[in-house]
């Protein structure tokens, strides 16, 4: 297995398996990386407000989300 | 055994065993950064004894057929005993070691601190790896900031899979279509689905795992975590495992901060994946109309206020009180497990009032929401008990030529369906407690008499077998009798996967192994 077919079977999967939403899967792609990134950089002002503004963004969104969607996926089952 | 039955369980096992022996070698690169080389080797023998294993089985049984039901049930008792088994490897190995080649090797080996050298009994390592997979959190590691970060990271990694599940892990690696999947889905205390297809949904509920373990992890650094630390109990808060990598668990920190971080992640790990689904397709319905989270709310509201005003004589201070009760209460109905009730707290669980001890023993029997992380018999069948209690004391005032229906939520059963789930959730409630009656017979027959009163026995087997984690000082590798930690190991087991399926095993075992013919 090439490492680009390798890389697209892993794009592949963040894409399908989630909410369908581009914001959310960019989140979760997002997320190891910034985890990284403060392992390697530290504690310091500019991490703290990557960090913060990535937690930030996830309420906020995710409220803005779901005052305005309309539809709902009747599909799911509900538990 | 017959061969028909051999097959499948022969081929699952081997998957399931292989992807264990992967996580294994996979986490050959933390002694790496770490510079713990002398642990290189452990985990590469720990590793390859499941992959080679498991490779066997699986190609010796490759043609095997899909599993039903029965299959299903034995897979996910053998498969999770035997993870918990090959599971326990690495904490051996790393302990006997660090043992046997106190700086030799030419590799510096740890200080052979007793949290580590009390893995180099077997029983105690696979109690750990018993513990961390069921996500229960109770350990033999008396300071668990002295073990090396290998096995650290270990205990975090198997909580973490552990929270989703081995099966839900092997069946989104292998995406096997077909009944088969959604047998062996079934058979590990799951049976919410998000997407009609099983593939899908395990895909789906791996998904969310990992977003919300990157925010958790986030969340904690941001509290003043660091980045190990917050690494670690990000994983383990939201699988709801309850695992610490410092000595005293969340408590040790002594943060307001840090608690209320927590709070929300432990109450997410115990929501159903699907409403956290819902949720995230901007359906906000999906969380307060669904059954199981409108009782989680209420039970965590009600539960946190009952416990605040049974423990606020014992503190200096009502918003003390306040602060220790809240957190224990949402711990330990979420199963999580974490404690800020010990040092350097000012009151510990063990002097607790036994009105709150019991109130948490209440709260780690029932849990949270089934399709969620967490442990205990689950809100849905408390519901299902309530309601069908209700139904059967109501149905003597009607005339019989009334027609009744057992509403739950949104669904009416009808005269077959309510009798058979009622007595489903009765089966399972009434077998909880026969095994906490048996092992609370085994405690009382081995402890020393006198030295721990019944409500902490009690409270110590409710914590295991609602794979909790909380402690009331018993568990511990001395403290805790060989036939305590046998029992234990077994109520971990039991309490994960819902006590029928390893009943459904042992009695295939008896019967159709021969053992009585």
């Amino acid at each position: 297995m090439s490492r680009r077919h390798y890389r697209s079977r892993l794009l592949t999967w963040v894409l399908n398996s989630g909410p369908d939403d581009p914001v959310y899967n960019l989140y979760l792609m997002l997320g190891p990386l910034l985890i990284l990134f403060v392992v390697l950089v530290g504690r310091n002002s500019m991490t703290s407000v990557l960090v913060a503004g990535y937690i930030v963004g996830f309420v906020v969104y995710t409220i803005y989300n779901v005052s305005t969607t309309l539809e709902h996926p009747d599909w799911v089952q509900h538990p | 055994m017959r061969s028909d039955t051999i097959a499948p369980l022969g081929r699952d096992l081997g998957w399931m065993l292989r992807v264990l022996g992967w996580l294994i070698l996979v986490s050959v690169v933390v002694p790496l950064v770490w510079g713990e080389y002398y642990a290189i080797p452990g985990l590469v023998i720990s590793g390859l004894v499941p992959v080679a294993i498991g490779w066997g089985l699986s190609t010796a049984f490759a043609d095997a057929d899909s599993p039903d039901k029965l299959h299903g049930m034995m897979i996910a008792a053998t498969g999770w005993f035997a993870i918990a088994v090959f599971g326990s490897l690495p904490f051996l190995t790393v302990a006997w070691i660090a043992t046997l080649t106190p700086g030799g090797l030419g590799l510096a080996t740890p200080p052979l601190t007793e949290s580590l050298t009390v893995f180099t009994n077997p029983l105690n390592a696979i109690f750990e790896s018993m513990s961390g997979f069921t996500g229960t959190g109770l350990t033999m590691a008396e300071d668990e900031s002295t073990l090396p970060r290998t096995l650290q990271w270990w205990r975090s990694l198997i909580q973490w899979v552990g929270g989703v599940g081995v099966i839900v892990l092997t069946t989104a690696i292998l995406a096997r279509p077909g009944s088969g999947s959604l047998t062996l889905y079934k058979s590990e205390a799951r049976s919410q689905k998000i997407h009609p297809s099983i593939v899908s949904t395990v895909q789906t509920i791996w998904w969310i795992f990992l977003l919300f373990t990157s925010l958790s992890i986030l969340l904690l650094w941001l509290a003043g975590l660091p980045p190990w630390q917050a690494i670690n109990h990000g994983m383990t808060a939201i699988s709801t495992g309850g695992f610490s990598v410092i000595d005293g668990s969340i408590g040790a920190y002594d943060s307001v901060v840090i608690e209320a971080v927590l709070l929300p992640i432990m109450i997410a790990g115990g929501i159903a994946f699907p409403v956290h689904y819902l949720v995230l397709q901007g359906d906000l319905r999906g969380l307060y109309t669904d059954l199981q989270t409108r009782w989680l709310a209420a039970v965590l509201v009600v539960g946190s206020v009952f416990l605040w005003l049974l423990v606020s004589p014992a503190y200096d201070s009502v918003m003390e009180a306040f602060r220790y009760g809240v957190f224990q209460f949402v711990s330990a109905l979420t199963a999580t497990g974490f404690q800020t009730a010990t040092e350097p707290a000012p009151l510990s669980l063990a002097v607790w009032p036994t009105s709150a001890l019991l109130t948490l023993v209440f709260a780690m029997v029932v849990g949270a929401a089934a399709g969620s992380t967490a442990g205990g018999i689950k809100l849905i069948r408390l519901i299902m008990l309530v309601k069908g209690i209700r139904f059967r004391v109501s149905y003597v005032f009607y005339p019989d030529s009334t027609v009744h229906r057992l509403w739950i939520d949104d669904r009416v059963l009808d005269e077959e369906e309510g009798p058979r789930e009622f007595g489903e959730a009765a089966i399972i409630a009434l077998l909880w407690f026969v095994f906490l009656a048996t092992s609370l017979f085994v405690l009382l027959m081995t402890l020393p008499s006198e030295t721990y009163p019944l409500e902490m026995i009690l409270f110590e087997i409710a914590s295991a077998q609602g794979n909790i984690g909380l402690s009331a000082g018993i568990t511990g590798p001395e403290s805790l009798p060989t036939a305590g930690k046998l029992a234990f190991i077994l109520n971990m087991w039991i309490g994960r996967l819902e006590i029928i399926p390893i009943l459904v095993t042992l009695r295939a075992l008896f019967w159709r192994g021969g053992i009585y013919e």
